[in-house]
């Protein structure tokens, strides 16, 4: 491990779909110290969840290295590579019915050999992930029970309780309501106090606003434009990304970013005029 | 006028030859009907030469008739059931072909012998005989005990009086091979001395008490044993023993468990299945039964076949053997090995070879 | 409604009983002695309790015989072996089904899912067709049964989408042909000698129990089992599947292979003793979570118990139900299936 090297440096690297002519990405490059926070943008199907996939390691990509703390990620022995990154995921169905706490600790499965079991001091350190997030009241109950916005909660104390430097987070805010939006808003904003790396897609780009940071933006043509969200994020290149017309509305509760709605109506009801 | 009465004549002549010869050449086609042991009105030609026998106890009969020369098609896996040693004395079995067995028949293979009459077991599945008569080839059933109406197709059946039925139904059989053989008189030959050997144990046998008699047990590979309704009841009890296994209804599995709690005094083996006695002298299991323990198991000599149904041999012979072991002193003037090789010289026209 | 009142109603539902999700192991094992010293006092050869006990002390200190030979044979030759064989099996079949369970992340798996049964199956056949003895024909059954499972999972290696998918289809395909060949065997066997063997193997029996049995069962099962219940928390890892287990810093596949390897084994074993006895490898795990919840730190030492219970129960029944044994694969399928239906029911709440 190169203390020096950056936390995550990605090179070069691109992706294409097995069997496929076409290429999702291309020659992507940046990297991340520690304590960096990342937001990667981009309209349905431009990517983001394969470049996701190469940076944890799960895909290999075509060419480029993604190195960890200067060691290359698909060299590296998995429960090592666990222990110096988390992921918080979406869509994990599970047919059993385990409680928020038995979940939270398999977080420190890159921690406990083959025949570790967790035993007081992991359950010290759900606990105090759990408070972390603020759901300890949720401790004992069934996950399967559990709104949107707990769920997503859950993984990210999971998530903490591996004690991982860099945290990956894909759509973490997807299909949950604007308070749950905001209860893990709140949760990523704690870790990026804690100094974790973070690297997260979101499919609003009002969400970079809110982290700061970086931000990427991968294009259905598979090219990015990366740089701090003071940089990158103008109407212009949010407009080319999503190819729909939007504009940066600065609000007192911070930046948002609104579509064009203006047309929509007026055309439609001409359309239907015989 | 000499010349119309000449020709009259030898038209008279002609004409009343033609059924002498047509009875000359008829014998062949003429036909006789026998009543088979399920009381099926059979027609079946009046000589037999070519005759498929899918039974083996029949085989074994038809052997002892002599007219092992009159069949040309036998049961698969005839060496099994009857026993190493019964080769040598039908050493023409071998080379026949085997068209079907108790459950089931082939019938090209069967229609390609070209046979006269087809003889099967009493317990065949209702689709084999349905398959052999639609062959139009006369089959005849054989059971070895006179089988009441209930009991017609079964395998083990419910019989009030088991010494009679099955007494009876040999001598039956062996009446009505014979009478389908054209061996009417070697059929009375052997029911002759069959039933005269039965009369010694009869006699002998009548005085022994009730209770206290000896315990047996049947003991066949896989925990298999025979019990109420079989042959195999009937020659222990003229043996003088009681068979354990007579709560058991037919031929089943036992555990070692009850066999325990029964605890018999002799254990028979039959010699087709040789091996067992071993089994049982060897397994830590029977060691206690006290049978093993005063080492009386006995493999039966191979004209004993005390199976399921019987055959001439195990009343003639068989039941002697048994009888003998169980009660030494009552049957001390019996030298069993002199009657086995009076019966295989008159019947089998062989030596008896103790095994 | 409101949040704070939806929030309400969700607190009303409570998982299973939090006392008896603590329930010790020590009262499973009460229970589990319990329940074999009963089976001891019952079966064809008539032990009273009292004199159950005296034989059992006379191999430890001298008690004066008051009882027959026979009894001693009856009861150490086997009736006990026919007990200690029926709890492994029991305990083999319901820790299999739970790994299976937790590997394939679906509480509706039994360990017969890749090919186990049909190929013990097929094995057995072919030793009884070749005239093999009691032990020949249990190797046979247990190495197709892992024959079968091989070959599953190599069939399914030829594929890469959704890998837990693919495994139970491969699967579907090889018990699919050891089935046929099955049948091919109980077609060509003779209907008299060999082809009731086979029926009767097939229906599962443990009247063939004896001392070598139990110890050739227990150098098996009794490792295996322990192995498996020293990695049972391994299984809370994949229960979200392959990404998340990935991320959690496991080799999925190579995890997943060493857990159907230990479950084959166990499968398999208890196959080639006691013929195909199914739904104990379904119902018990079932069981198991209703009692004390899904976590398979608590689930797999409660369901190694409960089996060995279940069957033990289940064959105390087969063998003293009737004068002739009942094959147990009859029993247990009549007294599992309408247990797994009132499950079902219960347990809907339990597993989505």
């Amino acid at each position: 491990m190169d203390v020096s090297a950056p936390k995550i440096d990605v090179r070069g690297i691109a992706a294409r779909y097995p069997g496929s002519a076409r290429q999702i990405f291309r020659g992507l490059n940046f990297a991340l110290a520690r304590g960096d926070i990342l937001t990667i943008l981009g309209p349905n199907g431009a990517g983001k969840s394969t470049l996701l996939k190469c940076l944890v390691g799960l895909l290999l990509p075509e060419t480029g290295t993604v190195l960890v703390d200067g060691d290359n990620i698909g060299s590296l022995p998995a429960g090592e590579r666990a222990r110096r990154m988390a992921v918080v995921s979406q869509n994990e169905q599970s047919s059993f019915a385990l409680s928020v706490e038995e979940i939270v600790l398999t977080g420190r499965a890159p921690h406990l050999g083959m025949f570790g079991r967790p035993g007081p001091r992991e359950r010290s350190l759900a606990d105090k992930s759990l408070a972390a997030v603020g759901i300890s009241n949720l401790a004992h109950r069934s996950f399967a029970e559990l709104s949107g916005g707990e769920r997503q909660l859950t993984r990210i104390a999971r998530a903490l309780v591996q004690e991982s430097p860099i945290l990956i987070l894909d759509e973490p805010t997807a299909h949950l309501d604007l308070a749950n939006q905001m209860q893990v808003l709140k949760a990523i904003l704690k870790l990026v106090a804690r100094h974790s790396t973070i690297i997260m897609t979101s499919h609003d780009p009002a969400h970079a606003f809110v982290c700061g940071g970086s931000a990427l933006l991968l294009n259905k043509g598979g090219f990015a434009t990366c740089g701090t969200v003071a940089d990158v994020l103008n109407d212009r290149n949010l407009s080319d990304l999503y190819e729909i017309p939007l504009s940066i509305v600065r609000t007192k509760g911070g930046n948002t970013v609104a579509p064009d709605y203006t047309g929509l109506r007026a055309d439609h009801l001409r359309a239907s005029i015989p | 006028m000499f010349t119309n009465l000449f020709r009259a004549r030898s038209m008279a002549a002609c004409i009343a030859a033609v059924p002498l010869l047509l009875g000359l050449a008829l014998p062949a086609w003429a036909n006789r009907t026998v009543v088979d042991q399920l009381g099926r009105s059979v027609t079946i030609p009046d000589t037999i030469s070519r005759a498929v026998v899918l039974e083996h106890h029949a085989l074994d009969v038809v052997v002892e008739l002599g007219a092992q020369d009159q069949v040309v098609g036998v049961m698969r896996d005839w060496q099994k059931q009857l026993g190493k040693g019964f080769e040598r004395l039908a050493p023409g079995f071998k080379a026949l072909p085997e068209p079907g067995d108790l459950t089931e028949v082939n019938s090209e293979e069967l229609l390609s012998l070209n046979p006269d009459v087809v003889i099967i077991t009493h317990y065949v599945p209702p689709a084999m005989l349905k398959q052999i008569e639609d062959t139009g080839i006369p089959v005849i059933q054989i059971a070895f005990f006179t089988v009441p109406e209930s009991e017609r197709g079964k395998l083990n059946p419910v019989l009030k009086d088991e010494k009679k039925a099955y007494t009876d139904g040999l001598v039956e059989a062996v009446n009505l091979l014979g009478e389908v053989f054209g061996k009417q008189a070697a059929a009375r030959e052997l029911n002759d001395f069959t039933l005269q050997s039965r009369k010694i144990i009869d006699e002998r046998t009548a005085s022994l008490p009730e209770s206290g008699r000896t315990t047996l047990y049947m003991a066949n590979p896989d925990m298999n044993t025979y019990g109420a309704g079989k042959y195999t009841g009937v020659i222990m009890d003229q043996a003088g023993g009681l068979n354990v296994a007579r709560g058991v209804k037919g031929y089943g599995k036992v555990t070692m468990e009850q066999v325990l709690s029964w605890n018999p005094g002799i254990i028979i083996v039959q010699d087709r299945y040789a091996e067992v006695a071993d089994q049982i002298r060897q397994d830590p299991a029977w060691k206690t039964v006290k049978a093993v323990e005063d080492d009386k198991i006995f493999v039966t000599p191979e004209y004993v076949k005390p199976w399921g149904h019987p055959v001439p041999e195990s009343l003639a012979l068989g039941e002697l053997w048994m009888a003998k072991i169980l009660h030494p002193d009552l049957f001390k003037d019996i030298d069993i090995d002199n009657q086995a090789r009076k019966f295989y010289k008159t019947f089998y026209r062989a030596d008896y070879v103790a095994q | 409604m409101s949040r704070s009142e939806a929030t309400e109603d969700k607190r009303d539902i409570r998982p299973a009983s939090n006392t008896l999700r603590r329930a010790p192991i020590g009262l499973l094992i009460l229970v589990t002695v319990i329940a074999a010293l009963g089976a001891a006092c019952i079966g064809r050869y008539q032990i009273d309790p009292i004199t159950l006990v005296r034989v059992l002390a006379s191999r430890v200190v001298a008690v004066h015989a008051t009882w027959p030979q026979s009894t001693e044979t009856a009861l150490f030759q086997v009736r006990l072996p026919r007990i200690g064989v029926a709890m492994l099996v029991g305990t083999a079949l319901s820790v299999s089904g739970t790994s299976f369970q937790g590997v394939f992340r679906n509480p509706l798996v039994s360990p017969f899912i890749l090919g186990v049964s049909a190929g013990a199956g097929f094995g057995a056949a072919i030793a009884i067709l070749l005239g093999g003895d009691t032990l020949a024909i249990q190797l046979s059954a247990f190495g197709f049964g892992g024959i079968a499972v091989v070959a599953a999972v190599l069939l399914s290696r030829l594929y890469s989408s959704n890998p837990t998918l693919i495994l139970v289809l491969s699967g579907i395909i090889v018990g699919g042909v050891f089935t046929a060949l099955l049948a091919l065997m109980k077609y060509t066997a003779d209907p008299d000698n060999k082809l009731p063997v086979i029926e009767y193997w097939l229906l599962g029996s443990l009247s063939g129990s004896r001392p070598s049995v139990l110890i050739g069962l227990a150098a098996i099962t009794l490792p295996v089992t322990a192995l498996i219940i020293a990695l049972r928390w391994r299984l809370n890892l994949l229960v979200f599947g392959d990404e998340t287990a990935h991320a959690l810093g496991i080799n999925v596949k190579r995890e997943r292979l060493l857990h159907i390897t230990l479950a084959t084994i166990l499968a398999s074993t208890a196959v080639a003793v006691c013929g195909i006895v199914g739904w104990v490898g379904l119902v018990v795990p079932h069981l198991s979570r209703l009692i004390v919840g899904p976590d398979h730190v608590r689930l797999l030492p409660t369901t190694a118990f409960l089996g060995a219970v279940f069957v033990l129960v289940v064959d105390t029944l087969a063998r003293s139900l009737t004068s002739a044994e009942i094959p147990l694969g009859i029993v247990t399928a009549l007294v599992g299936a309408p247990v797994f239906a009132v499950l079902l029911r219960r347990g809907e709440r339990a597993w989505m």
